[in-house]
């Protein structure tokens, strides 16, 4: 994913789907992501899992970019949901520079 | 959140019950592994955060009942219950066998008679928490009676053979039967049933798709004729259920047979021929290394290439001198200060043929003589002469490495040590893989280390494809085209290091070619940054038959667009004309081989969205039915074609085929016609490729080699290539053509 989206109204609003979660025209702003971050992290985990194993030492990593922002989240094939959202919690960090 | 993997997960070393139930080692431990292989970052499929573990002291009755109720709670049909249990069992005198408990450490057997609901009982698991579980249950039972989870109250069937009541919605692995007996062994470190569970996720009953599903694990553990015999009961989809994924599945390299070396097994690899030498061979090309980059020329800083001087320290001998042999006589070339060539010369002339230099099947030899030993080795072969190395008293071990020895020191007196060591090692070793085949492991490793960093120091330049046109508006750079260079000065490919792969196969050709586009794409962005222009143009990196069939370089291509931040829609990989599109020997596709290869052609474009050029049309590999068969989005046309006498026929044809996707329908643009060496020299004309509607041509037409920078036409090239459009330079084109006619049409120029 890409941060922030070109075009969005809100400069820190991001283009996401999460599996199960409804949110008008799948734009969300950060703030509203971070309410959903169990919900993030579960479907990543899931998305991980259902993905066909490769050979050891080619780790799938999630490289997330924006202002003021570089993550890059290791995802072994059974990644657990809290240490996603240990990865994750700079993105959804509210002290996190804005853009 | 539907899809939820939920585990209970039980384990009771301990009880309060005093009826002489002993305790028990390893039940805790049980449950702690099982837990940990169910929730294995790599090779597990729960989440911890689904998963509770119950030991010792927290696996009381309330407890258990409580996490039970939880994994219920909520269930969907699309989640996964497991429930593990490792402990003893109890059946009160008063239930008459109808009720077994679970023993947990607050299990109070006389509280039970009033209140049979003080415990965790068998009938609970199976009606309040397997049978309420909308989803698919399963239970792994290791204790005693497990049998009873499905036995009814007519004793005289034994139900571990037995499916159960035909409305079981759960599956169970169990350790024994209904009246029997379960144990742990003190050599294993678990019960038996557990063991031989964990041993079935770890990958022992891995399916052929890298899986260890519950009915896998399951058989796996049936089939270890365990006594008691587990019972088992699959329904719904419990058989199918993943429990652990230890493979890689058959889409990325497929499981191996053996997932691990079982403690205490030996597991030798077979020896190679060459292993006795390996290390010798390669202290030799270390020290010849050495040799040639610490010695330099009098009054000079400039490294020497090898000399008999780097052989003798290399080999530790007392001379060395490089002879020539001629039928007629032998003369010494160059030697160092203690070789007397007349002393030895009834030592180094032998009288038999076979052993003779000049005899073309000579590949070295010995000789031994009071003392001293002459290791004699061929250098050099010219049709009437051949240049031998003999070195006098070398090291023992290098005079009985044999050929192996004169394979090197043939090699390293071409390489060249004092300017490229690596390339120079990397030579020697290849020569010895071309050889003699299979090496060493370490020499493999060595070689393959030494390969990479040569690759990795390959600099990258980009040659423009020029868009033609009558005027000079319509001239200019269409896109680039990344060559790899020893150095940004150098106008040639480095060939020998670029086609080292052939020898040492697919490994070696996957290497080079990730490093390659890797560097070449992320040396392209930089270079964009630094350019004329607003809008990356488009840019092709060569690529191998071999690494586009390789998911790791595909998935290396796929970052290294990300990295360099440009789309992949102007990224072409050119396929190399230098490889055949057919399986290697053992190596079966499942359809012909080019449908196979178009197939995967497509799924790459699909996947990650460049565009496929076959490279240098009309050479090697590079055939009609490749250009034919291929989802191309690019032709690029060998400068030989240029040098045919049917040139503008053959380029004529090429651009109809490039067309015809267009005129069926299939696309809504043709293909891009690139026609490659064109310069000054070339027989066919830029008028003549406009005509033929090539709009596209690349080489040295610029008048600039191709360059670490991006740069506009000048206006004055844009002229001058607008000019030959044209037909300005048509007398001089004229005069090559008729050049080029009366050497039989067939003269080519195959530069770099």
């Amino acid at each position: 994913m890409a941060l922030p989206y070109e075009g969005v109204r809100d400069a820190a609003g991001i283009v996401i789907a999460i599996e199960g979660v409804n949110v008008a025209a799948s734009i969300v702003t950060l703030a509203t992501l971070k309410q959903y971050a169990p919900r993030l992290a579960s479907s990543l985990r899931q998305w991980r899992l259902r993905q066909p194993r490769r050979a050891a030492g080619e780790p799938t990593t999630l490289t997330v970019r924006g202002p003021g922002l570089s993550l890059t989240v290791d995802l072994p094939p059974n990644v657990s949901t809290q240490q996603l959202l240990t990865q994750l919690a700079p993105l959804l960090d509210d002290e996190r520079p804005s853009p | 959140m539907a899809g939820r993997r939920i585990a209970v997960i039980i384990g009771v070393d301990n009880t309060a019950l005093d009826d002489g139930l002993p305790s028990l080692l390893f039940a805790e431990k049980d449950a702690r592994s099982v837990r940990d292989i169910l929730c294995d970052p790599e090779i597990g499929t729960f989440d911890p955060a689904d998963v509770r573990l119950h030991l010792g002291p927290e696996a009381s009755v309330a407890d258990l009942k409580a996490s039970l109720s939880w994994a219920v709670h909520d269930a969907g049909h699309d989640d996964v219950l497991l429930v593990y249990f490792a402990g003893h069992t109890m059946e009160p005198e008063w239930s008459r066998g109808t009720d077994v408990y679970l023993v947990t450490p607050d299990l109070d057997d006389r509280v039970l008679a009033h209140d049979p609901d003080a415990g965790l009982r068998m009938s609970y698991l199976k009606r309040h928490v397997l049978g309420r579980f909308p989803g698919t249950a399963l239970l792994i039972l290791d204790c005693c009676r497990a049998g009873s989870l499905i036995a009814t109250t007519e004793q005289t069937i034994d139900m571990i053979s037995h499916e159960g009541r035909p409305e079981a919605r759960y599956s169970a692995l169990m350790a024994c039967a209904r009246n029997g007996t379960t144990r742990e062994d003190a050599a294993l470190g678990h019960g038996v049933l557990t063991h031989h569970v964990l041993r079935g996720l770890r990958g022992q009953a891995v399916d052929r798709r890298g899986q260890v599903t519950f009915q896998a694990m399951s058989n796996y553990v049936q089939e270890q004729a365990l006594d008691p015999t587990p019972g088992v009961v699959t329904k719904c989809w419990g058989g199918t259920t993943v429990l652990t994924r230890p493979e890689a599945d058959e889409s990325g390299v497929g499981p191996s047979v053996v997932s691990s070396v079982p403690v205490g097994v030996d597991l030798t690899p077979l020896g190679n021929p060459l292993d006795a030498h390996s290390a010798g061979i390669l202290a030799l090309i270390d020290r010849i290394s050495h040799a040639a980059r610490t010695s330099t020329a009098s009054g000079s800083s400039e490294p020497l290439p090898a000399n008999v001087q780097h052989i003798r320290s290399a080999t530790e001998a007392d001379s060395v001198a490089l002879l020539e042999y001629t039928a007629a006589e032998i003369k010494t070339v160059d030697a160092t200060p203690r070789f007397d060539l007349e002393d030895l010369r009834h030592l180094i002339q032998p009288a038999e043929e076979s052993v003779l230099p000049t005899n073309p099947e000579w590949f070295g030899h010995t000789v031994e003589f009071t003392g001293l030993t002459l290791l004699c080795t061929p250098v050099k072969r010219a049709a009437d002469k051949v240049l031998v190395l003999v070195v006098v008293n070398p090291r023992p071990d290098l005079a009985a490495a044999g050929q192996l020895v004169a394979k090197v020191l043939e090699t390293v007196w071409r390489a060249d040590f004092a300017t490229h060591p690596l390339e120079a090692e990397v030579s020697a070793l290849t020569a010895l893989r071309a050889t003699f085949g299979r090496l060493p492991t370490p020499m493999f490793e060595r070689c393959y280390q030494q390969y990479q960093e040569v690759i990795r120091s390959l600099e990258i330049v980009f040659q423009p494809v020029v868009t033609i046109g009558p005027t000079p508006q319509r001239v200019g750079v269409h896109s680039y085209e990344a060559l790899a260079r020893r150095s940004l000065e150098d106008p040639r490919a480095p060939a020998a290091m670029l086609q080292v792969p052939d020898v040492w196969g697919d490994c070696f050709v996957v290497a080079r070619d990730k490093i390659i586009t890797e560097k070449a794409l992320m040396a392209y962005a930089r270079a964009h940054a630094e350019g004329p222009w607003d809008v990356p143009k488009p840019v092709s990196v060569n690529v191998s038959v071999r690494a586009l069939l390789s998911d790791p370089y595909i998935e290396s291509v796929r970052d290294a667009i990300a990295a360099a931040n440009l789309d992949p829609a102007a990224v072409t990989l050119e396929i190399s004309e230098r490889d055949p599109i057919e399986p290697r020997a053992g190596e079966q596709w499942p359809d012909e081989p080019h449908a196979y290869f178009h197939n995967r052609l497509v799924e790459i474009a699909r996947d990650i969205g460049v565009g496929f050029a076959v490279d240098d049309f009309g050479a090697a590999y590079a055939s009609l039915s490749r250009m034919a068969e291929l989802p191309l989005t690019q032709i690029k046309v060998d400068r030989a074609i240029l040098h045919h006498r049917q040139a503008l026929l053959e380029l004529s044809f090429v651009v109809a085929m490039a067309r015809d996707a267009l005129d069926r329908g299939e696309t809504h643009a043709p293909r891009v016609v690139i026609v490659e060496g064109v310069d000054a020299e070339s027989p066919v004309t830029l008028r003549q490729i406009a005509e033929q509607k090539i709009r596209h041509v690349q080489g040295y037409i610029t008048g600039e080699p191709a360059a670490a920078r991006l740069r506009r036409l000048p206006l004055e090239t844009r002229k001058e290539i607008a000019a030959r459009v044209n037909g300005d330079d048509e007398p001089r084109a004229i005069e090559l053509a008729r050049g080029s006619a009366a050497r039989g049409g067939s003269s080519l120029r195959r530069g770099a």
